[in-house]
């Protein structure tokens, strides 16, 4: 049961997570990022917490839409 | 005199930050290395003992494999890797019993009699598990074609 709880927990900061990033809130995605954070584009661009999120909260880059299909946790 | 400058060189060389890899990351690199290693010689035991038992082996082309299937297709040869070449690996502790790994790999690979040659790029999430890294998630990617 605990498994499930947990699961249910990753599965909400998630849901938090892809918001924040077509938000561009700046404080959420400061709060669920790691500092270790490894964020690997699919051009081969790594960013790091830094990196990541500040054109996100500039508004440099602005996801207009996310959405995320057959998530597993 | 000379000694003194042997000694200072020889400490420059010891503690440069170039090779300053603390002994975690060391012990990840050599099981990343063992893993290598145990998917060419299909190792049995290697395997059993570094992909941790809830891994995600994640492919380029999409498919998701779990530990007895992952094993199952290395050691029955359905997947027989020739040769694999890992490169510009970098590794990234996260707190002290999670790593990130990061790495070019370029492999020959024969399916059902015909050698595939996939050049991807790979994150694996090494956890260490009673003492022992584990592998608990891997996914390979191949990049996107430079922008035009």
């Amino acid at each position: 049961m605990a498994h499930a709880e947990d699961e249910n927990a990753v599965a909400g900061v998630v849901e938090k997570f892809r918001q924040a990033m077509v938000s561009g809130d700046e404080s959420m995605l400061e709060s669920l990022a790691a500092e270790e954070f490894s964020y690997g584009h699919f051009t081969g661009a790594i960013d790091n917490k830094m990196t990541f999120i500040e054109p996100l909260a500039n508004g440099r880059i602005n996801f207009t839409r996310i959405d995320l299909l057959n998530q597993t946790v | 005199m000379k000694k003194l400058t042997v000694l200072v060189l020889f400490n420059l060389i010891l503690f440069s930050p170039l090779f300053a890899q603390t002994s975690d990351e060391k012990e990840v690199a050599i099981s990343a290395e063992t893993l290598r290693k145990a998917m060419i010689d299909a190792d049995k035991s290697a395997l059993e003992n570094l992909i941790a038992d809830d891994v995600s082996y994640g492919h380029s082309g999409g498919k998701v494999e779990d530990k007895n299937s992952f094993l199952e297709s290395v050691l029955t040869a359905k997947n027989d890797y020739k040769t694999i070449t890992i490169s510009d690996q970098t590794i990234k502790m996260a707190g002290k019993d999670l790593a990130i790994v990061r790495s070019k790999f370029n492999a020959e690979i024969l399916t059902d009699g015909q050698i595939h040659k996939p050049n991807l790029n790979v994150l694996q999430v090494w956890q260490k598990q009673k003492g022992s890294w584990k592998l608990v998630a891997r996914q390979g990617f191949i990049l996107a074609p430079p922008a035009k």
